[in-house]
């Protein structure tokens, strides 16, 4: 079951541009709890949207679940859409092999994020969600 | 005559207390006749406590939408009123 998530008490979404850079913004960012024969996601989406004059290759993004202390309950990192071959375990992320797979994001254009939490991998309740760009190339 | 009445006022202030304290019904602790009374039909209060048992405790309110017949007129009506929260 698909919902739009809307801002709920408890519950933030904090998308950041990438400082460092201001070369994507994180638009439409939408979270929501899935049921995959079973398994149970809690999964963030976003459109990832080129703002700069050249191409990128790949977008790096952070997700962190917090508790409602503020600490930190479950987090991890992955790429859009059309980088998600870096993602895979083996070897470190962007090395020339993978970047070749790449699909790169011409300027102006959109591309998506989709990242997901097993709710066996959180383990304990959380309030807030957080989604920052950590890394464009 | 009057301390009886005040006697009165005053246990039904503490059972009022007692019931806007606990107004949130706890989705992991919640029995089938709790969430009936809430507004869920008997097969989606099953279906909730068949979730929590399958993959543990719910870990946020919209976790509901993740349970099998779960609507999301229903979803809008309850979330407001439970919580996971212990």
């Amino acid at each position: 079951m698909m919902w739009r998530a809307t801002l709920t008490a408890g519950l933030l979404v904090l998308a950041t541009a990438a400082a460092a850079a201001d070369r994507v913004v994180l638009e439409n960012v939408k979270w929501e709890w899935q049921n995959a024969y079973g398994v149970i996601l809690y999964t963030i989406v976003a459109d990832v949207k080129n703002v700069s004059a050249v191409p990128v290759e790949y977008v790096r993004v952070k997700v962190e679940l917090r508790d409602k202390n503020g600490n930190l309950v479950a987090e991890r990192s992955g790429y859009n859409v059309g980088a998600e071959v870096l993602d895979e375990p083996t070897g470190s992320g962007a090395n020339a092999g993978r970047l070749r797979q790449v699909k790169p994001i011409g300027p102006g254009a959109i591309d998506h994020l989709r990242l997901s939490f097993d709710k066996t991998d959180i383990g304990k309740p959380f309030h807030s969600t957080s989604v920052a760009v950590v890394e464009v190339h | 005559m009057v301390r009886r009445g005040v006697a009165v006022l005053l246990l039904l202030s503490v059972v009022a207390g007692t019931v806007l304290a606990a107004d949130k019904l706890n989705l992991n602790t919640a029995t089938k006749e709790q969430l009936v009374a809430l507004g869920f039909t008997e097969s989606q209060a099953l279906q909730v406590i068949a979730h929590r048992d399958k993959s543990g405790p719910f870990l946020q309110v919209e976790e509901l939408l993740a349970v099998p017949q779960m609507k999301k007129d229903l979803f809008e009506a309850v979330h407001d009123r439970v919580t996971v929260d212990e």
